[in-house]
């Protein structure tokens, strides 16, 4: 059921504390039901579990990263390890936390190793497609998704991956300050700060 | 103008992140003001438009590795912990003394089964295709009787096994007494086989052993297992036919397969003779004697008492 608010339709807001708050396919007791068959290596359960989370995991590593086949293997190792090493995950945290941990920290080892300082307009350079017949028209279609992958690109990294986290990886705020060691109430600042920001570069578009 | 800390809740509002009351409040405000509804509109949009880009289409390399590993550990745990070979099983969570005495049980009615199928001697497959004999087993009605001379086509052989077989007991006499066969019932095509058995002995005795052929092939096409003894009969001494132990023996079967017991004894005699298709064989012989007089045959008891080779 929609909630209404003025001529805004939006679907109801969870509130901190309810039972809504906590999606229903990631409670407590289905998680642990899941890890039983992982670790029993039921294949049909890893199979839907890989399912589950390589998108979001390649679209967390490509905000990180800002390269698709980097992130597509970051995503492949973050898979080995999580397989390597479901029997130490000491369920301390949720498996959705704990496998995004694993991914973040390969991302920042890899951004560590390469010493990468990536110059976002390099990068995007490469997104346009060259001055070809037909290319104003492309460039016009896409014109509303450069435009934010361009304000996305823009933001400080950790405003950018707990914004990701929250809106692409449907992790609470508590599960982000596990993710990415900060306190719950600096992941709400960073995730309102990263809206801000991109909300007035891209005030245009939206 | 809202203050920046009424964004950062507005920010929470959105994801479900406020306290219930501060929630309530939040929204109060929302219905009334005008440009934090615009700034939730554009948050919301900005959401939409971040799911949207989110990777849809993951390459399928970004699994396999992974899951090559999982089915590796998955083999490894197989060979090293043989419950998960039947992880349905134990997940029924039954306990192992039961799971282990239902699993001999199964071992056993198994061993039952199969040994009963195929059995490895043939008192064994007699044993299973012969009912017992009821002791109370009534003589049928003027059984037909033949004088030692013309019934005793192995009674040399019979002699030659033990010397102090009496000739009474080696020769071979017709069957006494009927064997009824339990659970079978009379029916009309029962009376015509017994007719026609008759007949055929009565041809028999008149040594047109060819008419008593056709009669006692009726009467086994009627299912009667005396008509069967008798063609068993016909082809072990070669009377109107050509003698054919094979198929004697074959008759001799399907008469004791239907309870009549007599045949049993004739089996042992054609082992106890040899001839073509039947290799002389004394313990052989011996066997069949012996279930015979189990099953009450007077002449296989007689034989079994007077000859200790057999016994």
């Amino acid at each position: 059921m929609k909630v209404v608010i003025g001529a805004l339709e939006l679907d109801p807001p969870k509130v901190a504390g309810s039972a809504k708050s906590v999606p229903a396919e990631h409670g407590p007791q289905t998680d642990r039901g899941r890890l039983e068959k992982l670790r029993r290596w039921d294949q049909r359960t890893w199979t839907q579990f890989f399912k589950d989370y390589e998108s979001k995991i390649i679209t967390l590593c490509v905000a990180m990263t800002r390269d698709r086949a980097i992130a597509e293997d970051i995503c492949a190792d973050t898979f080995v390890r999580v397989v390597s090493s479901i029997d130490a995950f000491r369920e301390n945290s949720s498996i959705k936390t704990w496998i995004y941990t694993i991914a973040r920290n390969l991302c920042l080892t890899h951004l560590a190793r390469a010493k990468r300082t990536v110059s976002f307009d390099d990068e995007m350079a490469d997104a346009f497609p060259d001055c070809t017949p037909g290319a104003e028209q492309v460039v016009a279609d896409r014109e509303a998704d450069t435009v934010l992958q361009e304000a996305i690109g823009q933001l400080d990294p950790s405003l950018r991956e707990a914004l990701l986290l929250r809106v692409t990886g449907d992790l609470s705020y508590a599960e982000i300050a596990q993710v990415t060691g900060v306190p719950a109430a600096t992941v709400a600042t960073r995730v309102h700060r990263a809206r801000e920001q991109l909300r007035r570069r891209l005030a245009r578009v939206l | 103008m809202p203050s920046d800390e009424f964004y950062e809740d507005l920010s929470r509002w959105i994801d479900g992140e406020l306290p219930p009351e501060r929630h309530a409040q939040v929204t109060a405000h929302l219905k009334s003001c005008t440009t934090c509804r615009e700034t939730l509109r554009e948050f919301t949009q900005l959401s939409a438009v971040l799911r949207g880009m989110a990777v849809s289409d993951a390459p399928a390399y970004v699994t396999d590795n992974a899951m090559r590993l999982v089915r590796a550990r998955a083999r490894a745990e197989d060979k090293s912990r043989w419950p998960h070979i039947f992880p349905a099983l134990f997940d029924l969570k039954l306990p192992k003394v039961g799971m282990c005495v239902t699993a001999v049980l199964v071992a056993v009615v198994l061993a039952i089964v199969v040994s009963r199928r195929y059995p490895i001697s043939p008192s064994v497959q007699v044993a299973n295709v012969v009912p017992a004999v009821p002791a109370t087993s009534q003589p049928r009605s003027n059984p037909p009787t033949l004088g030692a001379p013309e019934r005793a086509p192995f009674a040399h052989k019979a002699e030659a096994l033990d010397q102090h077989v009496p000739s009474k007991a080696a020769t071979y006499s017709p069957p006494e007494a009927e064997f009824v066969r339990p659970g079978l019932r009379r029916s009309d095509s029962a009376a015509a086989g017994q007719q026609d058995c008759q007949q055929g002995y009565a041809a028999f005795r008149e040594q047109h052993y060819a008419e008593a052929k056709d009669f006692y092939e009726l009467g086994a096409a009627e299912g009667d297992a005396e008509c069967m003894y008798w063609l068993g009969q016909l082809y072990a001494e070669g009377l109107g036919v050509n003698s054919d132990y094979t198929l004697a023996q074959s008759w001799y079967q399907k008469s004791a397969n239907q309870g009549y017991a007599p045949a049993l004894y004739g089996i042992g005699l054609l082992y106890l003779k040899g001839g073509p298709g039947i290799k002389q064989d004394s313990i052989t012989a011996c066997k069949w004697f012996r279930i015979a007089a189990e099953r009450g045959v007077p002449s296989a008891k007689d034989l079994l008492t007077a000859n200790r080779s057999c016994s």
